[in-house]
Formats: C-alpha cells, sequence, structure tokens
C-alpha cells in the first residue's frame, strides 16, 4: 500500500499543486498578514516600550516584571475570573435544561426554540442598550417588578449599575440572555442519544432522573465539553456590553480583562503594556484551557 | 484536477468586477460643491471631525464656504465616531486623514509622540499668534510655546441653576450661590425626599455629570500639574480638602440613596437629563449645555441661569475649567499644504465666530466682535467670553500621561464617593501617577539617547 507521501508523488501533477495552492492563497495570505504576523508583532512589542507613534524602544521584561505591581491588572483579572466560574457553569446548567425542555414533544416547540435562539441574533451593541433600560434603577422593568415583592420584606431593588456589590451579577446575568446557540448545540447533541438505550433503561425501571443522570449526561459529555471550553475562552474575551453598560465602574468593579488592555492600548497609547497583557492572558487561557481538557478525561465519554 | 478554461475566465471576470467596484466606489466620494456642481481638478483634503448633529451643520457650513471661495482645493469634511482612537490608528497606518478634530487633552499626547504637525510656520508668518487668542485657548494650542493645534470651539465650565426651583424653595432666583457653603445650603433647600425617606429631588451633587470629578481641586486651589517640577498635584493639602467636600455630599445625602437616585437619571442628550427633569437644581457644564437645553426642554428656555463655579478661597471665578475642541494636522497627511490653506482661512475672525457662533460657544479669540455676543443662540455667549478671560483658568495637564492620570483620578474619585478614606486613597493615586510619570520620563529620554538608560 503506497504511503501518503508516495501518493503524493505519484498522482498529483506539479500543475494541481500549483492550482491546490492558489486556491488555498487567499487563507493563507490572510492568515499571515492578519494573524501570524500581528502574532509576532505584538509578542516583539511586549518586549517594548511602544506607543503607535513613535518606534519601539526595547525594554526587555519590564513590561511583564511591572504586571505584578500593577492593582488594576489584579483587580480586571479577578474581575473577569470571577465572571468566568459564576457565568460558564451556570450558561451550561441553563442550556442543558432548556435544551431537555425543548427536546420534549410538547405543542409549539418549534416557536420556544425560535424564541431562545433569537436573542443571539441581537447586536451585542443593541441588547446592552436594551439591559441598560432594562435595568434602570428608577424606571427600569426588572426593579419595577422587583420593587412590590421586595417591599413585603422591607427591602429595594438595587441600583443595578450603579452598585459595586450588583454592577457584576447584572453583568453575570445578562449573559444568560445568549445561550441560544448553546442551547442548540446541546439539543442537536440530546438528539443522537440513541432512544434503545432509554428503553433499555425504562425496562429496567430507571425512573426519569436516573435516564437523564445515567444516559442523557454520559452520552451529551462530549458535548457539553465542548461548549465548557468555549465558554471558558469565551469569558476572556467579554468587552462590548460592560463596556457600553458601565464603561467599567463603578469603582473597576466591572473592569474587565480586555477593557484595561483596550483603556491601556488605546487611551493611554502604552501599547507595548497592552501586549504584554495580551500574552499574559494568551497564557492563561491556554492554562485554564488544559485544565478542562485534564479533567475531561474522568467525566468525558466517547 | 487542473482548472478549465470557463473557470479560469470566470474567476478572472469576478476579479474584474470587483476591481471595478472597487474603482466605482472611489469614484463616488461627496465631490460635489454646495451648488452643485463636480471639484474636478482640485486637490482633495480630508478633514475627520467628531461633531455630529447641530455642531456638524456648524462646521459643514464653514467648509462649504470654504469651497465656494477658492478653486485649487477641496475639502472632504466626515463625521467620525472615536475620532481619537481612529486618528491615531491612522497616523500609526501611515495614511492619516489632512486634518483632524481631536479634543484638547489629545494635543499633548500626540505632540510628544510626534503625530502632529507643527504650525510654527503660521506662528512665524505672524497668521498665527498668542496675542489672538485667550490665554488659556493658546496654552492649549501650544504646549510648548509652537502652536501644533488651533482650538476651533473652547469650554468654559459654569455652574447652571434651575431658577423655577430656587423659587420654590423660597431662594433669590437671581442670585447663584457664592460660596461653596451656599452651594451646600441651597442644595439642601432644595432637596426632598417622599414619604420612605428615598431622594425625590436634589439641589446639587458633585459628581453629576461626573466629567469633572478629576478637577475638584480647582477650586480648592490645587494646581493640577506643576510644570516645574514635572509632578501632578494629587495628594496635596488642597486635593484633600476638595475630595473632603465632595466626599462630604455623599455622607450628607447618603451614599447608597443618592445612588439609587441617580440610578434614574437620563442620557445627557435627552429629555431625561436629571437637569431638564428638575431631579437635580444645579449642575456643572459648559457653554454647549443651553443649546442642548433649547432642543431638549425648551419650556425651561428663560428660566435658568449660569454663573461661575464657587471657590475655598475667594469669589466665584477665581479659578475655572476650560476645555476644547482642537483642528490639527496628523503627521504624515498627504496634502498639509493644503491642509495649512485651510487652517488659515478657519482662523479668521469671522470664520471663526460663524463657527462658534453656530454651536452656541464662545470664540477662543482674544477679539470677538459685538455682533457675535450680540447675536449669539447662547444667550449666556457674553458670560462664557468672560469667564474664559479670567486668569484662574485651569486645563489639562500638557503632558501625554494627563489621560491616563484623569483616569485614575476618576476611579479614586468613585471610591471617595463611596467612602474610601480620603488622604489613602490620593496618597495612592499619587504614588501610582508618580510612577507612571517617572516610566514615562525615563522612556522619553531613552528614546532620545538611542536607548540608552
Amino acid at each position: 500500500m503506497a504511503t501518503p507521501k508516495q501518493f503524493c508523488r505519484d498522482n498529483i501533477t506539479w500543475r494541481q499543486q500549483v492550482t491546490a495552492m492558489l486556491f488555498a492563497s487567499p487563507m493563507i495570505i490572510g492568515f499571515c498578514v492578519f494573524m501570524a504576523i500581528p502574532l509576532g508583532m505584538s509578542l516583539y512589542y511586549s518586549f517594548c516600550d511602544y506607543t503607535m507613534l513613535q518606534k519601539p524602544l526595547w525594554v526587555g521584561g519590564d513590561n511583564y516584571a511591572n504586571v505584578w505591581s500593577d492593582i488594576v491588572f489584579w483587580k480586571a483579572l479577578k474581575n473577569t475570573l470571577f465572571y468566568g466560574l459564576i457565568s460558564v457553569p451556570c450558561s451550561l446548567a441553563i442550556s442543558l435544561l432548556l435544551a431537555v425542555l425543548l427536546n420534549q414533544p410538547v405543542p409549539g416547540r418549534g416557536l420556544f426554540r425560535t424564541l431562545i435562539f433569537l436573542p443571539t441574533l441581537v447586536p451585542a451593541v443593541a441588547s446592552a442598550m436594551l439591559w441598560l433600560v432594562l435595568l434602570n434603577s428608577k424606571t427600569g422593568l426588572i426593579n419595577t417588578l422587583l420593587n412590590p415583592l421586595l417591599a413585603l420584606l422591607g427591602l429595594t431593588a438595587p441600583g443595578w449599575l450603579q452598585s459595586t456589590t450588583w454592577a457584576m451579577p447584572a453583568i453575570i446575568f445578562m449573559s444568560f440572555w445568549s445561550v441560544g446557540h448553546t442551547v442548540v448545540i446541546l439539543l442537536a447533541g440530546l438528539q443522537d442519544v440513541p432512544v434503545e438505550l432509554y428503553e433499555s433503561a425504562a425496562l429496567d425501571g430507571c425512573n426519569g432522573w436516573q435516564r437523564f443522570w445515567n444516559i442523557t449526561l454520559p452520552t451529551l459529555s462530549p458535548v457539553i465539553f465542548f461548549n465548557l471550553v468555549m465558554g471558558v475562552i469565551g469569558s476572556w474575551q467579554v468587552f462590548s456590553v460592560p463596556y457600553i453598560l458601565t464603561g467599567g465602574g463603578p469603582e473597576r468593579s466591572t473592569l474587565f480583562y480586555n477593557m484595561y488592555l483596550y483603556q491601556t492600548a488605546f487611551t493611554e497609547l502604552r501599547m507595548g503594556y497592552a501586549s504584554a497583557l495580551a500574552w499574559i492572558q494568551l497564557l492563561i487561557i491556554v492554562v485554564l484551557t488544559t485544565l478542562v481538557f485534564r479533567t475531561a478525561r474522568k467525566w468525558v465519554h466517547y | 484536477m487542473a482548472l478549465k478554461r470557463w473557470q479560469i475566465l470566470g474567476v478572472l471576470t469576478l476579479f474584474g468586477i470587483a476591481c471595478a467596484l472597487v474603482l466605482w466606489g472611489r469614484g463616488q466620494n461627496d465631490l460635489v460643491l454646495p451648488d452643485g456642481s463636480a471639484a474636478q481638478g482640485r486637490v482633495v483634503i480630508t478633514y475627520w471631525e467628531k461633531w455630529t448633529r447641530h455642531e456638524y451643520d456648524a462646521i459643514r457650513a464653514v467648509v462649504d464656504k470654504f469651497n465656494m471661495g477658492q478653486r485649487e482645493v477641496f475639502v472632504q469634511l466626515l463625521s467620525i465616531s472615536q475620532i481619537q482612537n481612529k486618528t491615531l490608528l491612522a497616523v500609526a497606518g501611515g495614511d492619516p486623514p489632512d486634518l483632524a478634530g481631536l479634543y484638547a487633552d489629545q494635543v499633548p499626547q500626540f505632540y510628544e509622540y510626534g503625530a502632529l504637525e507643527s504650525l510654527g510656520d503660521l506662528q512665524t508668518e505672524g497668521v498665527l499668534t498668542k496675542d489672538t487668542y485667550k490665554p488659556f485657548a493658546w496654552r492649549i494650542m501650544a504646549p510648548q510655546q509652537i502652536p501644533y493645534a488651533i482650538v476651533t470651539t473652547p469650554a468654559v465650565i459654569g455652574l447652571f441653576w434651575n431658577k423655577d426651583r430656587f423659587t420654590q424653595a423660597g431662594l433669590d432666583p437671581e442670585t447663584p450661590p457664592q460660596t461653596l457653603e451656599e452651594l451646600q445650603t441651597f442644595s439642601d433647600r432644595m432637596t426632598e425626599r417622599d414619604a420612605q425617606g428615598n431622594l425625590t429631588r436634589v439641589g446639587f451633587l458633585p459628581n453629576e455629570p461626573g466629567w469633572y470629578d478629576s478637577m475638584w481641586g480647582v477650586y480648592f486651589g490645587n494646581l493640577l500639574f506643576d510644570a516645574q517640577t514635572g509632578r501632578f498635584g494629587i495628594n496635596t493639602p488642597e486635593n484633600r480638602a476638595a475630595y473632603i467636600w465632595y466626599q462630604n455630599y455623599a455622607k450628607h445625602y447618603g451614599a447608597q440613596e443618592v445612588q439609587t437616585f441617580s440610578g434614574g437619571f437620563g442620557q445627557f442628550a435627552t429629555p431625561d437629563n436629571p437637569f431638564f427633569t428638575g431631579k437635580t437644581a444645579m449642575v456643572i457644564q459648559g457653554p454647549w449645555f443651553p443649546t442642548f437645553i433649547a432642543r431638549f426642554k425648551p419650556e425651561l428656555v428663560g428660566h435658568y441661569g449660569v454663573a461661575a463655579f464657587p471657590t475655598s478661597y475667594g469669589k466665584p471665578g477665581d479659578a475655572v475649567l476650560g476645555d476644547a475642541d482642537v483642528l490639527v494636522i496628523p503627521h504624515g497627511a498627504k496634502h498639509p499644504r493644503e491642509a495649512r490653506q485651510f487652517i488659515r482661512f478657519m482662523i479668521q475672525p469671522e470664520n471663526m465666530e460663524a463657527l462658534c457662533r453656530a454651536q452656541g460657544k464662545p470664540s477662543p479669540l482674544s477679539y470677538v466682535s459685538d455682533d457675535f455676543l450680540s447675536n449669539n443662540p447662547n444667550p449666556f455667549v457674553r458670560f462664557f467670553d468672560e469667564l474664559g478671560r479670567k486668569p484662574g483658568m485651569h486645563i489639562m495637564a500638557p503632558t501625554a500621561t494627563a489621560v491616563a492620570v484623569r483616569e485614575e483620578m476618576k476611579q479614586a474619585s468613585q471610591s471617595m464617593w463611596r467612602g474610601a478614606d480620603v488622604g489613602t486613597t490620593l496618597s495612592q493615586v499619587q504614588t501610582r501617577v508618580d510612577r507612571l510619570v517617572a516610566e514615562h520620563n525615563l522612556r522619553q529620554a531613552q528614546r532620545k539617547t538611542g536607548g540608552q538608560p
């Protein structure tokens, strides 16, 4: 049997190889121009003092060293980690619950699926503006509904986006608004669970919870794993919603890592330091993703 | 599989169509003069400006006048959002506009990093002179005595008060507070609560709208930046006094209550602006504010006044905050000569006054015509013009680090509003800022010596 190398040599002509390269060239050129070269440049700039308007000045590891004593960096890091720790598992749990419900043969199922997916089609800026109105402490719908209930307990609804305590929970709550994508993927996974397994379980006398815990969840675990990895990465890319809603305030309580990076680069013109922040962010994402992959051996069943 | 001839032809045809569309798009630029004739044969220069709505219309009229008044240059005016970032990237990318309408605080940043064309030649020719401008405007234009920008529309900050609210509270509607103590007393008299004790209306809140939270120290005699030592004045006795005063408002009305109350404030440029709805009776704002009142709350016209903000150490007006919109030629502009031609036109008093009048702002020029002051949509333009001539005008520090320092102070003021110890907070900010400035100065010095420490 021919090896792939022999196959290439024997069956693909030079002309065919050129043709293939020509077809692939837009992607290769695009990758180099928009990804590989900027990546390399940003790595170089992370070791420089660079304002974008002057030539970069080599400063060695100073940018990385300065990060340790930067209190704003630690604040942004803590905020982003907290957001990820709460938002990612909660979003997954909500998505799973919705997917299981939407998988039931109930009337109007298509309508519900559409309604749950619909918010993901709304641009982030538009949905942020919408939530700005909903979360208004005086006139917003949320407090208008909450206040009569809380009044029974002698409490009042908080000023969501003005409070250092409640601004982050409000943004986490908002993130549940766009679980539609995850729901669709989980729904597809649910429909792939072999019916025979449920039939066998029913014959063995398993109740609904046992079927979910012992069949649905293990079968769905690769899909959950995929969404978990994407969620962890996504939590480090949060920018537009808090940028519009709070600008990182009050008192930097909603300052996310990307917002600090943007502020450092484009407001303070410290592009070298911002590049170092970006590489540290990449490192953190790699570590977190690796951790998720390591744990996957214990709970993901292929 | 090799490509067939028809496939190659198809790809080439698509490529040709794409090129044609690009070329057609380039030809569709807005190169038509106001009278409908084409601006063919002229040098086209691009001008990015941040303004929208009536402010854009004002600069549009000036640009149209320039385009109609000569046959060599056509200024293509574009309204650009986030202009500071886009101009920065365009300069870094080597393809900036020929003219950019930036904010005053970008001038030291861009100037220090060599991103602005000097206008020193216009100064040498006597076209652009220090005496022509109000002193604070010149300080913005020329961070180191040589102009790198022109101020297009200046801003001088004053205290606006709602006369109806004064009358309702039994105060003289024609007499604004003269001291900070009076400001507090007046505010208390106009503050109302509902049966549950929740704030429903407040006289004055120093953190509304929050645009100048980093600069309260000037009203207590603080020097924002000492040019001699190159140090920002943050943990100074005057600044500490300012933020104790600031924090006292939070303690007095209750930080939590104010937070809930101000959560219901609408956006600035909407009818729900708290000053328009009467939720606040006094606010610090600039000369643009009357135009917004006329637009969003016309019933308030004639029922408000504006005065200099009181100080802790003297009369109102002894310390005044100044700001401005500026016009610059970014470094690397393709047509710097033609851009200068437009600037020469722009700084002529009649054109400057036309722009400022249409925006309802005072003029940056030291000489102002009677017609400008008498026939201006801003009923308080004379007041702002006089305020802008005060010797106690404060502007942002003329250094590249000023923007970062302002952000630090903004965050610190939020912490202090919520009860953080003033002395400790300002001390921490001073340390962080000193370090930032020292590092910046070191790097700039290293650049001059070729990277040597």
